[in-house]
């Protein structure tokens, strides 16, 4: 698995891309490289390893690209890093992904289904999960019932088995509530489950976002800056529960962190964006030697 | 005696309606202005069955609902996808238009005379039954799959569609329930005035209808019923002070308002409603 992973796809990482962000007629040797194993990992290539495949997606809002052109992959059971400076357009792609906004070009492939176009509600029962930067729990709902919504999906009760209480509620209602108590125990918080989100701390917000998200059974969870606000001890914390809850539940995760912490010891493969473009991909070490990445954020003049 | 029982009916009645406009408004978070509409549509279809056709009671509650579900359904569909301010709107228009029909149609609904005749086949019991029931079943709804999707579109479309809430169709879902109980509470109505006419169902019988829901708490069922059955009952008990009842009425709104904006009730349910659940369980 890891071994068909690096030679499918380390090949034009490190170079074949960061040439294209400008340096390209200067360095021969890698164009060489790039038409005969840059196709490889290009449009052809959908093995069983990859699980969310994003291919040319274009988004722009008025005049404004917010995405061009951006092709990009995780496979299954990677954890993949999406980084770069704030505006890139990384939490456009995450909606893009995920179906809050459709593409104006390109295609999303979940495994093996095309979901660019479906409605949201459709994609996330295809199996995309998500969390969002702004912590989005419903105020209204209690902790466990905001975990219950992600289960709901899968009930499969009608509208008059819930309102007469026929057997089938009953039937599906314990199942869910037994679940329930898996999901708040994975994240420690079943003390919690009548609390309404707005009595817990920032942190424990996270968590209960983390657990609605993983409750849905991804394919693919999409994570967007789930450290944001977190002071270091709970950072490292998070990334432990992160890195267990990725060993029980095999998941499969997208993360989108500006805690370079977190994105080193994370992933096995980041992907660079700036102005709604990638410009670089590679293992942790490559993109941190990067001169693109560096140049990204920090700027190339020399102050 | 007989004036008490009337006023324990009309509030049972009452009571009916405020449970459609805590599924629709209080759950599913849509305001409708129209909704006292639907409470016509239920009115009419039960009256004209049962006075033209001489149709039984049941029968004509059965169709009344189903009539007030098939207006709620033609017009959520171009409504419901619109922006929430636009809903009460587009609602308040529907709700409009549908009393000018029925005022347009007198060789079928008797127009502004009103439908006069219709059998007074609404008991108190009957009346006070069919509000626990709807209270029973709105209760059901919220504690249900259903109810929680409600609240999360409520509180956020977008994330509650992330978590695979189909938005439109649970709005729909909520939209047509409550419809169905409003046009549920018309049928009543009409059955226990044998008497109705559009100019009772207008806009303002809606506005009312939120007003109430929001006094005793729009999260809140029970806040619900319970406000319900205050203002409903109120304006009989300030019937002796005729001319300051309206201005009673307003200055407990008001009260309620700026020193309790989340209601009387805020997000507190009886416990009943649970243990009432547990203990059905239980036995089964």
């Amino acid at each position: 698995m890891q071994g068909e992973r690096n030679a499918a796809s380390t090949p034009p990482v490190g170079d074949a891309l960061a040439p294209g962000a400008g340096v390209g007629p200067g360095s021969g040797p890698s164009v060489g490289l790039g038409p005969s194993v840059g196709l490889g990992p290009g449009p052809g290539s959908g093995p069983e390893g990859v699980v969310l495949r994003a291919e040319g997606l274009d988004k722009h809002f008025g005049g404004v690209y917010a995405v061009r052109n951006l092709t990009m992959q995780v496979e299954q059971g990677h954890t993949v890093s999406l980084i770069g400076p704030n505006g890139a357009g990384k939490t456009t792609v995450f909606n893009l992904l995920s179906g809050v906004n459709p593409p104006d070009a390109g295609r999303i492939v979940l495994a093996g289904e095309e979901i660019s176009g479906m409605p949201q509600h459709q994609i996330a029962r295809a199996g995309i999960g998500r969390t969002f930067q702004n912590i989005r729990l419903f105020p209204g709902l209690d902790v466990a019932e905001n975990v219950m919504l992600s289960l709901d999906a899968r009930n499969r009760y009608h509208w008059y088995d819930g309102l007469l209480r026929l057997p089938a509620f009953h039937r599906e209602d314990r199942a869910s509530r037994d679940q329930l108590q898996e999901y708040l125990a994975a994240v420690a918080l079943e003390k919690y489950a009548h609390s309404k989100p707005a009595e817990l701390s920032y942190g424990y917000q996270r968590r209960v976002e983390l657990a609605r998200a993983l409750a849905a059974r991804p394919r693919v969870l999409l994570l967007d800056e789930p450290a944001a606000g977190l002071n270091p001890g709970e950072v490292e914390e998070f990334i432990e529960l992160l890195e267990r809850l990725k060993g029980d539940y095999n998941l499969t995760i997208l993360i989108i962190e500006h805690r370079m912490q977190v994105v080193m010891r994370m992933s096995s493969h980041v992907y660079v964006m700036n102005f709604g473009a990638l410009i670089a991909e590679g293992t942790p070490e490559q993109i941190q030697n990067d001169p693109a990445v560096v140049s990204a954020y920090i700027g190339d003049a020399h102050a | 005696m007989g004036y008490y029982l009337s006023v324990l009916t009309f509030t049972s009645i009452t009571v009916v309606a405020i449970t459609s406009i805590y599924v629709i408004t209080g759950l599913a978070g849509l305001f409708s202005l129209g909704q006292a509409a639907f409470m016509a549509v239920g009115a009419y279809t039960s009256g004209i069955l049962i006075t033209r056709l001489s149709m039984p009671f049941l029968p004509a509650v059965v169709f009344g609902i189903a009539a007030g579900m098939l207006a709620a359904f033609l017009v959520g569909i171009p409504t419901l996808k619109l922006r929430r301010d636009y809903i009460a709107l587009v609602t308040f228009g529907f709700g409009e238009a549908i009393i000018a029909i029925l005022n347009n149609t007198a060789n079928v609904t008797g127009g502004a005379m009103g439908l006069v005749g219709i059998t007074p086949y609404t008991t108190t019991p009957v009346a006070v039954g069919i509000a626990v029931l709807a209270v029973v079943l709105a209760r059901n709804f919220k504690y249900s799959r259903f109810g929680r999707q409600c609240i999360a579109v409520k509180n956020d479309e977008v994330a509650a569609a992330s978590m695979g809430v189909n938005v439109a169709g649970i709005k729909m879902m909520a939209f047509l329930f409550g419809s169905a109980l409003t046009a549920l509470a018309g049928t009543l109505y009409a059955s226990y005035t044998t008497y109705v006419e559009p100019g009772l169902f207008v806009w303002t019988l809606s506005a009312e209808w939120i007003i109430i829901v929001f006094f005793g708490g729009v999260n809140s069922l029970t806040g619900a019923v319970v406000a319900a059955v205050l203002l409903g009952t109120l304006p009989e008990i300030l019937r002796a002070t005729a001319e300051w009842r309206i201005a009673i009425y307003s200055v407990l709104v008001l009260l309620i308002i700026n020193f309790r904006p989340s209601g009387i009730f805020g997000e507190y349910e009886l416990p009943l409603w649970r243990s009432i659940a547990r203990r059905f369980r239980r036995a089964g």
